[in-house]
């Protein structure tokens, strides 16, 4: 065997005996190493998770709990007395006087139910001017927050400032839950104070009532004066306005004259002021 | 109606203002859906420069996306000239839109 062995090529010999190790040591990584150490990383990775997860495991706990008590609650208000098909129209009546709301009588609707929650639809009819619907609606919200509001219309009546609510308001309960508390209003939760707003876009400003088609006359406003002549004679100038001779920082109709111009009088009342023109007898400016 | 309340001012004001929600339960054999509210109003301005910027505020104060404006007839009376206009979007999302609550305008 030796003999034969001297007999080969050195160089063959040298190739083999760096060949032969290098095939042992790739195939022992690919079948012994590479899957220990993988198995290796793999054990820290869950190691590590596993810390991390005891670690997080008191907040866990302290957030299952605070979801448990809010789901607590939520169910409790899906049996809140007042909105029971008996007690809501009594609610919603009592709160519409406190705010000097007009309701129509209100009638349970239809009732859909679905995997134990039932919605019943109220078709609700109120009127009032748009600040007290708006507060209504918003005591309304903070006292049955088991009911939301599917539709809401206002419409503005004709010729008044008094806007129509036609609301379609949705309760949501369990089924067949009779109440068990007596109803009356201020028995449950904190009443939250009314909006804040700033603005009635259902009143229209002076001097532009137009319910009127276009080309006939508008209705009355509540002071329609028409200026018809001005004496120009600086801080002591006159306006003649429905035939009477009215001077600057005098009032008309509860109008403060606040200057004269060439063809022009400007009146001012709770901040608005009314531009009276001989030109065009009246404009309404914000 | 606070957001809206802040997109007003007053050189405009509403014949009607409609607020709608897609219900939340499904009908029997369908699936939820999506929760959506929307808005619709109907009014008058005495100039239409207070239009554009009651809808420009409306989508950027206000809970409105992308409101669409359609600016109607102007009509002439006695004394002053009016615009009618309408305005329609779909509402932001409660989050987005800093509202207090999903269900409430």
């Amino acid at each position: 065997m030796i003999r034969r062995l001297a007999r080969l090529d050195p160089q063959v010999l040298r190739l083999a005996l760096v060949a032969v190790p290098a095939m042992v040591a790739l195939a022992g990584w690919g079948q012994v190493l590479r899957p220990a150490w993988q198995a290796r990383q793999t054990a820290v990775a869950l190691h590590t998770s596993t810390q991390q997860a005891i670690a997080e495991l008191p907040a866990r706990r302290a957030e299952s709990a605070r979801l448990v008590k809010e789901a607590d609650a939520l169910e409790r208000l899906l049996e809140a007395p007042e909105s029971a098909s008996t007690h809501l129209p009594v609610l919603l009546e009592s709160l519409a006087a406190e705010h000097k709301v007009d309701l129509l009588p209100i009638f349970p609707g239809r009732d859909t139910e679905f995997e134990g929650l039932l919605e019943t639809l109220y078709q609700i009819e109120a009127s009032a001017p748009y600040p007290r619907l708006v507060a209504w609606l918003a005591d309304i919200d903070a006292r049955i927050p088991n009911a939301g509001i599917n539709d809401a219309r206002f419409s503005r009546l004709a010729a008044t400032e008094s806007v129509t609510l036609k609301l379609r308001l949705a309760v949501y309960r369990r089924p067949a839950t009779p109440p068990t508390l007596p109803v009356g209003v201020g028995t449950q939760g904190e009443i939250r104070s009314a909006p804040v707003i700033h603005h009635d876009p259902f009143r229209r400003p002076a001097g532009s009532t137009t319910d009127a088609e276009p080309g006939q006359p508008a209705p009355p406003a509540a002071w329609q004066p028409i200026l018809r002549g001005v004496l120009l004679a600086g801080k002591a100038s006159l306006a003649n306005v429905d035939r009477q001779m009215v001077a600057i920082g005098e009032t008309l109709e509860g109008h403060r004259l606040v200057s004269i111009s060439d063809h022009r009088a400007v009146f001012e009342k709770d901040g608005r002021r009314l531009v009276l023109d001989m030109r065009r007898p009246m404009e309404p400016r914000p | 109606m606070l957001p809206l309340d802040q997109a007003l001012d007053d050189t405009l004001w509403f014949d009607e203002l409609h607020y709608a929600r897609q219900a939340i339960l499904p009908q029997p054999g369908n699936l939820p859906p999506p929760a959506e509210a929307s808005l619709s109003l109907r009014g008058k301005a005495t100039a239409a420069a207070g239009i554009g910027r009651f809808a420009d505020a409306l989508a950027a104060r206000g809970p409105c996306i992308k409101p669409q404006l359609v600016p109607g007839a102007a009509k002439h009376y006695t004394r002053f000239e009016l615009v009618e206009f309408s305005v329609s979007c779909t509402l932001k999302a409660p989050a987005a839109a800093g509202a207090e609550s999903g269900a409430k305008p």
